[in-house]
């Protein structure tokens, strides 16, 4: 295995160097390196550092993907663990880096992760969050809560 | 005013594009490349090109041979040795002289395969339409552009989709308004694609109604509130999609009411199919049972017999080993029930009741008017079928009525199909081979199959083609009897098959006939070992009862 270092540049400057392996588990980046297209240095536009380094996280973790499920219970509690850390708001800034880096395991695990975390939200929350602005008039708003009553059974209560 | 269009060099770049943006595959716009033209005329800077691998390596090479400060005639050769091969070089050539494509040229050069990857891989939307925009993040939509240049012969061919958005400043310095237009160019005409158009430009529409009413009030309070507090980041469509097709049912449809966009986005045919596909842990797969306490009707329409009374229950599994009961409905269910794309199907008396779990609705299809049935016949029976259609989204259900006389020596069979959709009504189909359903049916890749009985010794498949309403008849493996009742039908890797277990007791032996594609029976042996034959040594009638995902057979 290679033990070349890249050096990987976020949008505000900040440098992560990392070994090829890792960057190569970012699709854009390996499809640079395939192209000889780049030294060692890659800037990437789209992403914070603090964003970047979460997503080189998840890399280096995942670097080799072993077979046995052995292997694979323990990345899935790391996973897991990994995500708890994140709040809404940060999930919805690393599914839009992993889109952009094109990391196809992460990318999965966090639209679980969002999916799991809004589920019982409330559509106020939802509007909140994804900045959705509401364009029912109140009248059209609560026909449409009525013909999905059934939906809104638990969600209404206030959480615990 | 904001255009964006991108141009793939390379069918297969822009499939991959396309199928990013989560939008069914074979639904590619058309634009006569001329016309294409016209626009790029205008707006060059508005034009992406994304070369093919080829011309990316003979860009690289010329690259490097070219000294850094590479003056126009070098450049035009570049582009001549890309364009060899199919590409509009006429167009391309006839550009270059009037706007700078060189600049564009020599960005896909210096960017190479990566560059492509990278933007093709990335729709930039979001960041495009930011660009002079003074207010916060406002429209997230879709704006994308598709040119297969590789088509018949480079310049008859090219097709494109295009959208194409608006900034508009409002007069009173406020936010831009972005009202998104769909521009459809279809020389050629494809109906699937005029489909997926139309869902694009509704929610396009929907966005700019929004937008066009209430505009202003809502645009100095998202100002407002931009400053203070935490602006959402814009989630392109895809990721939304990628991530609402994986909560459950029941978030859905509470998030209907989220705005206008999301409702039409949650309630649109694309999503349901979508939705279909994707597995999530937080819809664990449900096991439904149905009771019914009712005798069979000996009308089609009106029930004689006693009240019915049925219950559905159901049973979610989170995970390998429980099965937790957790829903009953009283009054829901029926006989035979099928189930297809998370719908089920069964019989209520004599009538068809389908019915969705996930929203929990039902509908009940009106009574067939069968004339046979109405007659005194030995036996009779009516027993529906379920298909969907791939291509046309469709979802019709065949109703085959038979009656017999004693000991099935006459049989008269009628069948009709129902299409579902608003103000659907029972066809009748002709098809000249009298037969009685012997099997709850299966619908594999568009077509019905359901095992039948004739009065011949050795039992049918029925085929039925969903999308032609056409029936057909396939001769029943060797060893299925006629009223064959011990033996199982199910699907078994993408095909009809046939178990038959009738000699496992005696010899360990059970038999797999599968249907192949050129209608003939394929056998497969599953051989018992002596020591695991205690397991069927009990007297116990087995009964198949289908395959798993995994595609093991379940036998009870």
């Amino acid at each position: 295995m290679s033990s070349n270092k890249i050096v990987l540049t976020s949008s505000d400057g900040e440098s992560f160097e990392v070994e090829e392996v890792v960057a190569r588990k970012l699709q854009i980046v390996g499809h640079m390196l395939e192209d000889d297209c780049v030294i060692n240095e890659i800037p990437l536009q789209n992403v914070t550092g603090d964003i970047l380094s979460m997503v080189i996280e998840y890399c280096k973790t995942h670097v080799d993907e072993e077979e046995s499920e052995e292997a694979q219970t323990k990345l899935k509690t790391w996973d897991e663990e990994f995500m708890k850390k994140f709040d809404i708001k940060t999930l919805l800034q690393i599914i839009l880096a992993a889109n952009y880096l094109n990391v196809k395991g992460l990318l999965d695990l966090v639209s679980q992760t969002i999916a799991d975390t809004i589920k019982d939200y409330t559509p106020e929350q939802i509007r909140e969050v994804f900045g959705v602005e509401n364009d029912y008039t109140e009248e059209e708003e609560a026909e449409v809560r009525k013909e999905n009553a059934w939906a809104f059974d638990e969600a209404d209560t206030p959480k615990p | 005013m904001a255009l964006w269009f991108r141009f793939f060099m390379d069918l297969g770049d822009a499939v991959s594009y396309v199928k990013k943006l989560n939008i069914p595959s074979g639904v590619v716009g058309a634009c006569r490349l001329d016309l294409a033209y016209e626009h790029f005329k205008e707006k060059p800077h508005l034009f992406q090109f994304v070369p093919n691998e080829r011309q990316v390596k003979a860009a690289n090479k010329l690259l490097k041979s070219m000294p850094q400060n590479g003056n126009k005639q070098k450049v035009q050769e570049a582009i001549d040795e890309i364009g060899s091969s199919g590409i509009p070089m006429s167009v391309v050539a006839k550009a270059s002289k009037k706007i700078q494509l060189i600049y564009v040229v020599v960005r896909v050069l210096r960017g190479g395969r990566w560059f492509r990857k990278a933007t093709a891989i990335q729709p930039k939307i979001s960041s495009l339409i930011s660009d002079g925009k003074r207010g916060g993040p406002a429209f997230v939509g879709q704006v994308f552009s598709m040119c297969d240049l590789t088509g018949t012969g480079g310049l008859g061919a090219p097709n494109l989709i295009h959208m194409e958005t608006e900034n508009r400043p409002y007069p009173d310095g406020g936010p831009i308004i972005c009202s998104p237009k769909v521009w459809l160019f279809s020389p050629r005409g494809a109906c699937e694609l005029v489909a997926m158009v139309m869902s694009l430009a509704l929610i396009a529409s929907m966005q700019w109604k929004k937008r066009s009413s209430k505009t202003i009030r809502r645009g100095r309070r998202r100002r407002q509130r931009g400053e203070y507090f935490f602006v959402a980041p814009e989630i392109p469509l895809d990721l939304l999609i990628e991530i609402l097709t994986r909560l459950p049912a029941k978030s859905l449809l509470r998030f209907k009411c989220i705005s206008k966009l999301w409702s039409s986005l949650i309630c649109s045919r694309f999503f349901s199919n979508r939705y279909l596909t994707v597995a999530s842990p937080l819809r664990p797969p449900r096991l439904y049972m149905s009771l019914v306490d009712h005798l069979v009707c000996n009308s089609m329409e009106v029930c004689h017999n006693h009240p019915r009374e049925s219950v559905l229950l159901s049973s979610s599994s989170s995970s390998a080993e429980s099965l937790e009961q957790d829903l009953t409905l009283a009054g829901m269910g029926g006989r035979n029930m099928v189930v297809l794309r998370g719908l089920i199907l069964y019989n209520v008396c004599r009538k068809a009741c389908i019915y969705n779990p996930t929203t929990t609705q039902s509908v009940t299809l009106p009574a067939v008017k069968s004339n046979i049935f109405a007659h005194e016949y030995y036996n009779k029976s009516v027993l529906y079928f379920f298909g969907h259609d791939p291509v046309l989204d469709q979802y019709k259900v065949v109703c085959t009525v038979a009656v017999s006389s004693k000991k099935v020596k006459r049989i008269t069979s009628e069948h009709w199909v129902f299409v579902l959709e608003p103000g659907g009504s029972w066809k009748r189909i002709e098809f000249d081979q009298p037969h009685i359903p012997t099997r709850l049916g299966l619908c594999i890749k568009g077509v019905i199959y359901y095992l039948a009985s004739t009065c011949k010794r050795r039992d049918i498949v029925v085929s039925f083609d969903v999308r032609s309403e056409e029936f057909s008849m396939i001769q029943g493996p060797p060893v299925v009897p006629a009223y064959g009742e011990s033996v199982g039908f199910i699907e078994y890797g993408g095909k009809p098959a046939v178990v038959d277990h009738t000699i496992l007791e005696q010899t360990g032996l059970v038999d797999l006939w599968v249907l192949e594609d050129a209608g003939k029976w394929s056998r497969k042996s599953l051989v018992l070992q002596p020591c695991q034959m205690h397991l069927v040594d009990n007297n116990i009638p087995l009964m198949v009862q289908g395959t798993t995902q995994n595609g093991e057979i379940i036998n009870i």
